[in-house]
């Protein structure tokens, strides 16, 4: 069952728009990959779904009703969270005060900050800890772990990679499994393309704020994807 | 002596938290902040001529409907500067600033008045033999203040609403994606802002004359406090009172002239030495 359509999707910033005409699927459960070069509008997509950006035509449609001009906390209260790029947590708070900000819709579901603690290890141990105390992969963790807090059905992920070392990237990619096996469909963004296209069963990919390529990562080939990415020695 | 000054930074301090507040909360500086003060010692007099009650009976309405028009002005004025280009707060806030002074003015007359508490003032303690005495209304006016930050930092340490104060002030986008209702945050913030200073407007009422054109030189006070204390810090907001407080009462000391340079002269070596306060901390954001 379809969870989330985007429909010829065009967004902005103001007077520049980033996304033209995007259309993308997420079935109940699954997990999509969004890729692309800096700049394609992978930043932007996220943030339309979330909320916090203007769409300027097209439709998003949540559960089978659209979301389009509902405010980001009423897009929360649905079940769509956002993991923001560049983690984004709450500097002063402590890791426990950041969950707590993070279920204060109070939507109910399984996770819970045991949950959280258990998928997390890193953080059981940092509870009291002050989150600008943390390392990038516990901050990440933490982002991660706040988004979950309000237990949402569609998790968006940006660039999780971003800025850490490869080792605490693969730690942080097998947690998400779990993350699914509670039934919450997951999309990621992500620039590093083998980790992203590993963990998911379908990907699209931006150019320029538009989708240049989609498919099952296995159908792939490494040339359709670097041109797809790139925009180079495009052969249709 | 020494006691004295700290007994004033009570006073000083209880100015401030309400800038502190909103400053930590909204990165809003409120310029009108002397003036609400002014105008909150302004109504509370008017009760107490009316209804020939206490000053402090005065209290218990004046708060509350401080705490309203605070929440009237962030809805009606300061939702519309918050998050924008800082200079539409200070232009904003500067002419509240102006209003305030010159409704009073129209109100009240240019005449100063005062709050009389009868003897309660004159009263003193004696703590050790006839050596040392301080007044019982300037350690009321600190336990107050005291009292006053003990419960702020309780409730934003300790309650849900008090975290959501920290997260906006951390990062309002990311807080309002979580679902935390900022304008809420914000109506609130400002609303402890109103009161506290409300509060502090009629405690020193009770102390000395106050006239319709008093906040700005109020507000000054309130704004060293803070910098010396450190920005964001509720306890470094009483102790920066607590230090302006002496600094004043021995420059008093040597020549009474001198109370306010003095004071001044410590704000501006504390600005050099350590401009992020003494409980500030350590990056300047």
């Amino acid at each position: 069952m379809t969870l989330l359509e985007v429909r010829n999707l065009s967004a902005g910033y103001g007077q520049f728009q980033a996304l033209f005409d995007v259309s993308l699927n997420v079935n109940e459960g699954a997990a999509i990959a969004v890729i692309g070069a800096n700049g394609a509008g992978k930043s932007t997509l996220l943030k339309s779904i979330a909320g916090v950006v203007d769409v300027i035509f097209g439709e998003i449609i949540f559960d089978g009703e659209s979301i389009v001009n509902l405010q980001p906390h009423e897009r929360l209260n649905r079940g769509i969270a956002l993991v923001p790029e560049g983690r984004r947590i709450f500097r002063s708070l402590t890791v426990d005060e950041n969950l707590s900000i993070g279920a204060y819709s109070r939507r109910q579901g399984v996770w819970n900050r045991e949950l959280v603690y258990e998928v997390f290890p890193m953080l059981a141990k940092l509870t009291d800890r002050r989150a600008d105390k943390l390392s990038g992969g516990e901050q990440q963790a933490l982002a991660i772990g706040r988004a979950l807090m309000s237990n949402p059905r569609l998790l968006l992920l940006d660039e999780v990679s971003l800025g850490l070392a490869p080792i605490i990237v693969k730690k942080l990619y097998e947690i998400l499994p779990r993350i699914r096996a509670t039934g919450c469909s997951l999309i990621y963004v992500e620039q590093d393309t083998n980790q992203a296209l590993s963990a998911s069963e379908y990907a699209y990919c931006l150019l320029e704020g538009q989708v240049s390529l989609e498919g099952k990562p296995a159908d792939l080939s490494r040339e359709q994807i670097a041109s797809a990415y790139f925009g180079i020695g495009v052969n249709k | 002596m020494i006691i004295q000054g700290v007994l004033v930074g009570g006073l000083y301090a209880m100015y401030a938290t309400g800038l502190s507040v909103s400053f930590g909360v909204m990165r809003l500086v409120n310029l009108a902040h002397g003036d609400l003060a002014v105008g909150s010692a302004f109504i509370a007099s008017t009760f107490c001529l009316a209804t020939g009650l206490s000053p402090f009976l005065a209290i218990f309405v004046v708060l509350p409907l401080s705490a309203l028009v605070g929440i009237g002005l962030q809805v009606a004025i300061f939702n519309r500067v918050v998050g924008v280009d800082p200079s539409f707060q200070i232009v904003a806030t500067f002419g509240l600033s102006i209003a305030i002074q010159n409704v009073l003015l129209q109100q009240y007359t240019a005449n100063p008045r005062a709050l009389n508490v009868g003897d309660f003032g004159n009263r003193s303690l004696k703590l050790v033999g006839d050596d040392v005495v301080i007044g019982l209304f300037p350690l009321t006016r600190f336990v107050v203040a005291v009292l006053v930050l003990v419960l702020l930092s309780l409730f934003i340490g300790r309650t849900r609403i008090g975290r959501a104060f920290r997260a906006t002030s951390d990062d309002p986008d990311i807080a309002r994606l979580m679902g935390v209702n900022i304008r809420f945050i914000y109506a609130v913030a400002f609303a402890i802002a109103v009161t506290t200073v409300a509060l502090a407007g009629i405690f020193n009422g009770m102390q000395t004359q106050f006239s319709a054109a008093d906040g700005p030189a109020l507000l000054i006070y309130a704004f060293e406090s803070v910098i010396i204390g450190g920005l964001g810090s509720l306890w470094g907001t009483l102790c920066g009172g607590i230090i302006l407080g002496v600094a004043q009462t021995i420059g008093a000391e040597i020549d009474p002239g001198w109370k306010q340079l003095i004071g001044h002269l410590v704000f501006l070596i504390v600005l050099l030495v350590r401009p992020m306060g003494i409980f500030g901390k350590d990056e300047l954001r």
